[in-house]
């Protein structure tokens, strides 16, 4: 009973989210310079949302855009090869969240002469189309090795050609710790470059608060991409979209920016995107269908499970947040519950410890 | 001989005492003429990241005692991307006038839009195509520098391997408030021309590029250009001090808990490295250098010494704080003097704070 009364709770807040960030573009070949028109369309629920990232995920699709392998291993100490490409779940979700809040299709509020038409596609005015806001190959003149009305009209296959620029991405950029893309955290430059290898997005950029804490979007901010994507995992909309992962970030001054003859990142270890005073592990993440969990999951516990990842040993460990406070994380294998006891038991420890710190005893 | 060591051990002891009092407070030098009422323009935007609008407010400062309190008022209400950056400052000459950096359009890296906002309330849009979350400069009541330019060709696979950035064709763009005209008085392949500030007719320029960083003084009358030398391409928290006549900066530290605070001489251009402290960004005040030194917020002048407690008869100046609580970032003024503290905004906003009249300073 009150399980259900929880996840209720939860969907509504989910779609209240949706409706507070409708924000519906809708330009057509007519006003942009775009390739294909919008198509009309009805949104996937979020639970069929979860089972597309999942498929996606897994990166063994049997229709769709063709998959490039990826690149594994970066000396670190895996020898760098090439294996059937897969994607952290997760990540995934927390991409498209950002560049769309989930949706492939709307009621257009713009451009002014396509306000108020019948829910169709979401078209930026940058031809950036979908769930993924997918631009390359999207405008005219562009021959993509995909369908582009597919792109348009279908929220599966939108969902795999974001996947495949992100492999894109993942395979050209220098390495995170030994790229691998099991680690959510590995994919950090990816991301970035996701949205474009350019020093907008960089941390070192003084334009953005040199104190700035994680983002999180009920608060918003000028943040880097990467970073707002960051936030995402760490604040998702409710438990059923995702279960909550706190990330580690790379120390800003290993980055990319000058050209140096070291590029590569190691390991992520931060607990704040331009602080390394407090640590963070990172995580083996990926996606078992509806929000990872049942529903019921803790504020700070991350218990994810990793069906996907076959190998990956069940590990609990206590992180003292940032902000001080008492922060748990576990990462499970195969019992999500168990960890989560394991870690609330640990958590307890962990809390009594630092507070009879800070009173002194 | 024997004296250095005793030096060295008092400073020391000096540096412990420091620390330890949690608050020690700069001596500032007396107010030479009357004292003027704090008055600070922040940017108020409602906690969300799908919020489009920000007020622009001057908010009076009042302390009385140890308590403060903030008086704020609306001059405009300007609208941006979701979550988009807006940047600005303040001309204090002949009333208010904020010039703002607006981000319309947070897919683009130059989708950012100069807005003129006037103490009447009036705002319009100066100039479009400037630099996603940068600041602009006012040289004088009526232009304004901002960093213009427009994206440069993708690396290529082997320099995005070898992690370079898109290099941007950029400039220093004056906008004249009147006219609109736009002038480029400083144009440069690169990631960024980040404004710092200004000191006399030159205009402080961060410049960041694939070879690494600049600091350079442009003169904005000319165009002529001085280099005041190389700097790490990690630099931050930029300001000037004007009465030194020195850009003060942090850099990381030598360990993840510290962060190095450096100056370059706008003059000579020598540059030092001054302290080391925790979590600390540096302050300016208009009567020196403060920095913040961490969690127990003391103070050291851009000279590099521990100051004593403020005297009672000094100049009221106050400082805006960010502070970050549980994850979310609020801001305070606080008078320096007495360590009245007011937050500037409502506790479900989030506060940019613009500039300061009558003796305050922000970082």
């Amino acid at each position: 009973m009150n399980r259900a009364r929880i996840v209720l709770t939860t969907l509504a807040v989910g779609a209240f989210a949706h409706q507070a960030d409708a924000f519906c573009p809708s330009y057509t070949p007519q006003i942009a310079n775009c390739v294909t028109a919008p198509v009309a369309g009805k949104n996937p629920s979020d639970g069929e949302w979860n089972q597309l990232f999942d498929l996606v995920g897994r990166g063994r699709w049997e229709s769709g855009p063709t998959l490039a392998t990826i690149e594994d291993g970066c000396s670190k100490p895996s020898a760098p090869r090439r294996v059937a490409a897969r994607f952290p779940c997760t990540l995934l979700k927390a991409i498209a969240m950002q560049e769309s809040r989930w949706l492939q299709f709307c009621v257009p509020d713009r451009p002014a002469s396509q306000v108020g038409a019948p829910e169709r596609t979401i078209v930026s005015f940058d031809c950036g189309y979908g769930a993924s806001q997918v631009t390359s190959g999207m405008r005219k003149g562009e021959t993509p090795p995909f369908d582009q009305r597919r792109v348009a009209a279908e929220a599966l296959y939108n969902l795999q050609v974001g996947a495949t620029i992100l492999l894109e991405k993942w395979n050209a950029v220098a390495c995170v710790g030994d790229k691998n893309p099991d680690i959510l955290e590995h994919w950090y430059l990816a991301t970035w470059a996701y949205n474009g290898m350019s020093f907008v997005n960089s941390p070192n950029n003084p334009n953005y608060a040199a104190g700035r804490p994680v983002y999180n979007p009920d608060v918003g901010g000028a943040y880097p991409y990467q970073e707002k994507v960051w936030g995402w995992l760490e604040y998702p909309p409710s438990p059923a979209h995702w279960v909550r992962v706190l990330p580690a970030y790379p120390d800003r001054a290993t980055l990319p920016q000058t050209g140096a003859a070291t590029t590569n990142i190691p390991e992520p270890a931060c607990a704040a995107p331009t602080s390394c005073a407090q640590k963070r592990d990172v995580h083996a993440a990926a996606c078992t269908g509806p929000g990872g969990v049942d529903g019921g999951s803790e504020p700070r516990i991350d218990v994810t499970s990793n069906e996907t990842d076959a190998g990956v040993p069940l590990s609990a460990d206590v992180d003292a947040a940032a902000d001080g406070g008492c922060g748990c994380r576990a990462t499970a294998s195969r019992s999500p519950w168990a960890a989560a006891l394991a870690c609330g038991w640990l958590g307890l420890v962990w809390c009594r410890r630092i507070r009879r710190r800070s009173r002194g005893v | 001989m024997t004296r250095r060591p005793i030096a060295w051990a008092g400073l020391a002891f000096g540096a412990m005492l420091t620390l330890a009092c949690g608050r020690v407070v700069a001596a500032e030098p007396k107010a030479s003429g009357p004292t003027l009422p704090a008055e600070v323009v922040v940017l108020a935007t409602k906690h969300g990241a799908s919020v489009r609008e920000s007020d622009v407010r001057v908010v009076a400062l009042v302390a009385s005692g140890t308590n403060a309190k903030a008086n704020p008022r609306t001059l405009a209400t300007v609208t941006h991307a979701p979550s988009g950056a807006v940047r600005g400052d303040v001309a204090t000459s002949a009333g208010w006038q904020v010039a703002l950096v607006v981000d319309t359009d947070s897919r683009s890296d130059f989708g950012s839009a100069l807005w003129h906002v006037r103490e009447q309330g009036a705002e319009t849009v100066m100039a479009t195509g400037l630099y996603r979350a940068s600041r602009p400069l006012f040289v004088d009541d009526h232009t304004v520098l901002v960093e213009t330019g427009a994206e440069g060709p993708a690396p290529s696979a082997e320099a995005f391997r070898a992690g370079q950035l898109r290099e941007d064709r950029l400039a220093i763009t004056s906008v004249h408030l009147g006219t609109r005209a736009r002038r480029e008085i400083y144009r440069r392949k690169g990631y960024t021309l980040h404004l710092i500030g200004r000191v006399h007719r030159e205009a402080l320029v961060y410049a960041v590029d694939t070879h690494g960083a600049e600091l350079v003084a442009i003169d904005m009358g000319s165009g002529k250009v001085r280099s005041l030398g190389l700097l790490p391409p990690v630099a931050r928290d930029f300001s000037i001090d004007l009465a030194t006549k020195r850009v003060v900066f942090t850099l990381p530290g030598d360990n993840p808990k510290t962060i190095t605070i450096a100056t370059v001489d706008v003059v000579s251009g020598s540059q030092s490295r001054i302290s080391a402290a925790s979590d600390a960004a540096p302050f300016v005040t208009p009567s020196g250098a403060l920095f913040a030194k961490g969690a127990h917020a003391s103070w050291v002048r851009a000279t590099g010494e521990f100051v004593a407690p403020v005297a009672s008869n000094a100049r009221a100046d106050w400082l805006a704080v960010r502070v970050v609580r549980a994850g979310v970032e609020e801001t305070f003024g606080e008078q320096v003097q007495t360590g009245a503290s007011v937050r500037l905004c409502a506790p479900n906003e989030r506060c940019e704070v613009i500039g300061f009249r009558g003796g305050g300073a922000l970082r």
